[in-house]
């Protein structure tokens, strides 16, 4: 009975993958200012699910650390920078995998959130990683050129599912974020 | 790490606002969406008959309206023109940043702007004087007049024109182009040969003295300007070639201060003053027009 109890219990936490975002890195572009950075800063610490954020205002990379439990919208943070005037250069978040397999230049949906991971190996994530954003307006241009070689996919132009993945889905347009994992 | 950031001041002879903090002229870069800020700019400027000064004040309130559109209205007093002071009149200014390329230590901004301005201000300056002849007083009357066409308190009329701003590794080039006309001030006969209207441009520089690393937001921050300020009148009647070294505070990432003194470094046109003294204080309201998320 016993040895019953402890194997549905492994198989659970085998088979729930889930990812959780606690921190989020993001470094803007176009800014050289203190007093730039702070509108920024004063921008991204009115979302409603972000608990606080420390800047380096040399490097101009803003950390937010994301309240228990919510799940940050990285859209909504590129929004307000947007909104202050600026531009994401690069997004890093640092989350929480599971048992998550991950295949090169594919879909995975963990949780809800649809990830695209390029530029990896086929491997099982597990702990926390770092995922950097590869998305249009979170790299700079050249980056984005650059990445747009390594799929063909085109849910990396629009950042939304296309049909040829689309099958048996709701209608409702599915947003994918496209990732790789830094170091 | 030596970090240095040349902001450009862009002159055109008018307000100045941005990230890239001008003090005598405006960027290509917006202020950011939903702030509202708060200008309050001195002027002092030799009169042309005596070693006094004439003073005037020009409060001013600026909204960002999304990040590529802004909108700002200044009201002006001065004694320029009478003794005491008297409001002369206002202007509202707006700016659409039409273009932004951004790299990590890099970015290509221009926009567009336009400003209407009305002044109820005399076209000339008037001054008498008694002048003594075998012990006898002779009033004597001295008319100044200006070709100079000034939409910051002494005309009405409207401006226009194009700004690109560089920034490359943390040196910032702007520039700009700008086309003013002079309308009749209100109320105030026309007086003929007056200039009507001119070609102006603008190039810009600044530097970050302090602090050489950052370390947080209160750190007061300390600039240094240098604008150069042209104008062509378009009917003949002169050009002038300004030169404006400034200097910057900015305390705690939300408000600054700053002075300038401007003078003509070559010219032909006749100006009711040829050098002027600045002094403004800002202050930034960030996310003043946003819903409250939480």
């Amino acid at each position: 009975m016993q040895k019953i109890f402890i194997a549905i219990i492994t198989l659970f936490s085998f088979t729930v993958a889930h990812s959780q975002i606690q921190k989020v890195e993001l470094q803007a572009s176009g800014l050289t200012c203190s007093m730039c950075s702070n509108s920024i800063n004063k921008a991204l610490n009115s979302l409603s699910f972000v608990e606080s954020v420390t800047t380096d205002l040399n490097k101009n990379i803003f950390t937010v650390s994301i309240k228990p439990d919510m799940k940050p919208d990285l859209d909504a943070m590129k929004n307000k920078v947007e909104g202050a005037g600026f531009f994401v250069a690069n997004l890093w978040a640092h989350a929480n995998f599971n048992q998550l397999a991950v295949k090169n230049d594919a879909h995975v949906t963990v949780d809800d959130i649809t990830f695209h991971f390029m530029d990896v190996k086929n491997q099982t994530l597990n702990g926390t990683q770092k995922i950097k954003l590869l998305d249009k307006n979170f790299v700079v241009a050249k980056e984005y050129k650059k990445m747009s070689k390594l799929t063909t996919m085109q849910c990396y132009e629009s950042g939304y599912m296309d049909e040829c993945c689309n099958v048996g889905r709701k209608t409702t347009k599915q947003r994918v974020y496209h990732v790789t994992i830094q170091g | 790490m030596r970090y240095i950031i040349l902001c450009l001041l862009i002159l055109t002879g008018f307000s100045v606002h941005a990230q890239e903090l001008y003090i005598m002229s405006d960027p290509a870069s917006n202020v950011p969406a939903k702030s509202i800020g708060i200008r309050v700019t001195n002027k002092l400027m030799p009169r042309p008959y005596d070693n006094g000064y004439s003073y005037r004040v020009l409060p001013e309130v600026m909204f960002g309206i999304n990040k590529n559109f802004m909108i700002r209205g200044m009201a002006y007093a001065s004694n320029m023109f009478q003794r005491g002071m008297q409001l002369e009149g206002g202007n509202i200014y707006t700016k659409y940043r039409f273009l932004s390329v951004d790299d990590l230590h890099s970015h290509f901004r221009m926009a567009a702007f336009g400003k209407v301005a009305i002044s109820s201000n005399p076209l000339t300056m008037q001054h008498t004087r008694q002048h003594i002849i075998d012990g006898t007083p002779h009033p004597i009357t001295n008319i100044y007049s200006s070709n100079e066409i000034e939409l910051d308190g002494n005309h009405s009329g409207f401006n226009a024109g194009i700004v690109a701003t560089q920034l490359v590794h943390k040196l910032a080039v702007s520039g700009t182009v700008a086309y003013t006309n002079r309308w009749e001030n209100m109320n105030v006969p026309g007086v003929p040969g007056i200039s009507r209207h001119a070609a102006n441009y603008s190039l810009s520089a600044g530097y970050l003295l302090l602090p050489r690393v950052y370390k947080d937001y209160k750190q007061p921050n300390f600039n240094v300007y240098v604008d150069i300020l042209g104008t062509n009148a378009l009917d003949g009647k002169g050009y002038y070639l300004d030169v404006v070294p400034g200097i910057q505070f900015i305390f705690n990432s939300i408000s600054r201060l700053d002075l300038a003194y401007r003078v003509q470094a070559a010219g032909s046109m006749e100006r009711f003053n040829t050098s002027s003294w600045l002094l403004r204080y800002e202050y930034n309201f960030l996310n003043a027009l946003m819903k409250k998320e939480k």
